[in-house]
């Protein structure tokens, strides 16, 4: 149990990931990270913070700003068998590295008859938070890319846990870090060789009446929805993707094959996004549902400046609630 | 160059010529290297077999061969066989060879490759290897931003990387002249701060010495260089271009000093006859012809070689 017995002191998802990323440079020394202001500045909301001070000049390589050439140095170094990470700030920044990212490490492989293998990490921040800049969900964008891994933790858990397993994976994942969650809350986090597997999703709370699909910051939402529905004496279930591509279709059949209803809830814009394709899954596999698909998701907007604005786009736990309600309802018992 | 080295190189550029003559033949639409080939090969054949190329597309298909793959293999990037390096997933210029340690152009973007190749340097010094990585690209190229961030990057960090401008002269129709601001390329890596000069890249002995120059000194640890080769498309952006963007006389005027009869003439200086040089191209010719027949025997790709496990993106 000492391996994975776990930490004593609870860690933010902000913290978790960074000692998911210290436990694999301790590990591995082809593990490196590339991108700006990651030394004295350490990182954009500090999430480099303590490695440049543990690992040095050789480890920490500090970029000018240019996304795009420097995830294209990631995938360099990576073919030559080193495991990069590549920091990119924001998720706003992503669509400027879109091209090595979608192009290059992503389709290396197929591309080679798996003679090339990317074993990189681009690391990022998105969603709305108290940083109030940067808030574009794109990662839609970059499920749409056959071969990359994409990966929004939920919780600190999760977050320390899927690092590890991106770090360690032989081809490319592009793992964004939720900025409402980055602070939010603490938690107890598993020890040194505690992985979470890519391509997994969770149950996070067990339920007979709904599915709830979701990742990312709207798990907490609809946890907190789900206890509120408990008092309708509605047992919702939730199901945590943690990883967003490829999706866990398995585990989304099963749940749904149970309960009949599905609800998708995400932060990000319903159109084109993770919430249509789980609802397509669903019905090309034709389960037979008792009451019309829920997606709940932003408007096809870009996500405003203004707080009442941006607040407005999110989905919340009444709404949740509501929707749920809707659909046990019109789909009978 | 000594005469073996010579010899080696016009027997590589009659080679690559056969090989690019036979794609043409295969497609309208092949971005042919006919006419670049001592930019090519003066680049690529001096280097130590550890060493990372990270080509130009154009032309390329004769760098791992230089370092040792089957021609068979070669041809296998073009013609769709089952035997296909690439399983047929990448368009046959692009197909590079990272087990000949040759990046693929996997993007069909300009400038990324040469980001990749600071990433490989990266990974060379972080190791303490002296290895080197070796990028071309197009002028055309050099007007992405791609170019101005990668060279920036290696100069800032003095990676073991060396970057060579295989100019054209065209970026498909548009003239490198009308299309770039500055006074050359090569000057413009100047201002980076690394070593720069611009060679006849139609004089493979030219381009062989200037890259070895610069591969010694990021051997040595004195960071990139860049070379800028001036060479000249003799064929359209593709095979079926007529190209009708240029002059009749500007064409013949660089066909007359084709690389590969530049490399004859020297060969004949150093007391290489004619004759052996002639043989030479008919050799290579009948090698291409061989190779070519005994592969156009094997069964094409199918569908079912999209299922096949070592391509498949996710584990």
């Amino acid at each position: 149990m000492s391996d994975t017995a776990a930490q004593a002191a609870p860690v933010t998802l902000r913290e978790a990931v960074l000692a998911g990323i210290r436990e694999e440079m301790r590990r591995d020394p082809d593990v490196v990270l590339i991108g700006q202001d990651l030394r004295a500045f350490e990182g954009p909301l500090k999430s480099t913070e303590g490695l440049w001070a543990e690992f040095g000049d050789g480890r920490v390589i500090e970029t000018p700003i240019c996304e795009s050439s420097a995830t294209s140095m990631g995938v360099g170094a990576a073919v030559m068998g080193m495991r990069p990470i590549v920091e990119i700030m924001f998720s706003d920044l992503l669509p400027v590295a879109a091209t090595p990212l979608i192009q290059l490490a992503a389709n290396l492989r197929f591309m080679t008859a798996g003679v090339g293998r990317v074993p990189m990490v681009v690391r990022t921040r998105g969603g709305d938070g108290p940083y109030r800049a940067h808030p574009q969900n794109y990662e839609a964008l970059f499920t749409h890319s056959p071969g990359l891994t994409v990966v929004i933790p939920s919780n600190p858990r999760d977050a320390k846990g899927l690092m590890k397993s991106a770090i360690r994976s032989d081809d490319p994942v592009l793992f964004v870090e939720n900025i409402f969650l980055y602070n939010a809350y603490r938690q107890t986090v598993d020890g040194d060789d505690a992985l979470v597997p890519l391509g997994k999703a969770a149950t996070v709370r067990p339920g007979r009446d709904a599915t709830l699909v979701t990742y990312g910051r709207s798990v907490r939402t609809a946890l907190t929805a789900a206890d509120r529905l408990v008092a309708e004496g509605i047992e919702l279930e939730v199901l945590d993707l943690r990883t967003v591509a490829p999706l866990d279709e398995e585990a989304i059949l099963e749940s749904v094959g149970r309960t009949g209803r599905l609800v998708v809830v995400h932060e990000a814009w319903r159109t084109g996004g993770i919430g249509s394709e789980v609802i397509s899954r669903v019905a090309q596999h034709g389960l037979g549902l008792r009451s019309a698909p829920v997606l709940l998701g932003a408007p096809d907007v870009p996500v405003p400046w203004a707080e009442p604005l941006r607040d407005a786009l999110l989905p919340t736990a009444p709404g949740i609630v509501a929707a749920v309600r809707s659909c046990v309802s019109e789909g009978g018992s | 160059m000594n005469r073996n080295e010579l010899e080696a190189a016009h027997r590589a550029m009659a080679m690559s010529r056969e090989i690019e003559r036979y794609c043409l033949a295969k497609s309208p639409h092949w971005y042919a290297g006919v006419g670049e080939e001592a930019t090519v090969v003066g680049t690529y054949l001096g280097l130590d077999r550890e060493d990372f190329a990270a080509p130009h597309y154009r032309g390329a298909l004769i760098i791992p061969w230089l370092r040792g793959r089957p021609l068979r293999d070669v041809l296998g990037c073009v013609v769709q066989r089952r035997s296909s390096p690439t399983l047929g997933r990448l368009y046959g210029s692009f197909a590079g060879g990272l087990e000949w340690g040759v990046m693929p152009y996997v993007t069909m973007v300009l400038g990324p490759n040469l980001g990749v190749a600071t990433g490989a340097a990266l990974a060379f010094r972080h190791r303490g290897q002296s290895r080197v990585a070796v990028a071309s690209m197009g002028d055309g190229t050099a007007g992405t931003g791609d170019f101005h961030e990668s060279l920036n990057m290696a100069a800032a960090m003095r990676l073991p990387c060396v970057f060579v401008c295989q100019n054209n002269q065209f970026s498909i129709s548009t003239s490198t002249a009308t299309s770039l601001a500055g006074e050359s390329i090569a000057d413009w890596a100047a201002r980076y701060g690394m070593p720069s000069r611009r060679v006849d890249g139609n004089d493979v002995e030219a381009v062989f010495d200037a890259v070895g120059e610069a591969v010694a000194a990021a051997r040595s640890g004195a960071g990139p260089s860049f070379v800028e080769a001036l060479t000249y498309r003799q064929t359209g952006h593709f095979g079926a271009d007529p190209a009708a963007y240029r002059s009749a006389d500007e064409h013949q005027a660089w066909t007359e000093r084709d690389p590969l009869l530049r490399a004859a003439a020297a060969l004949e200086a150093l007391g290489v006859p004619a004759a052996a040089t002639e043989r030479t191209l008919h050799d290579v010719a009948a090698e291409l012809a061989a190779a070519a027949e005994a592969l156009e025997q094997e069964p094409l790709l199918s569908p079912e070689d999209l299922d096949r496990e070592e391509a498949m993106v996710h584990v």
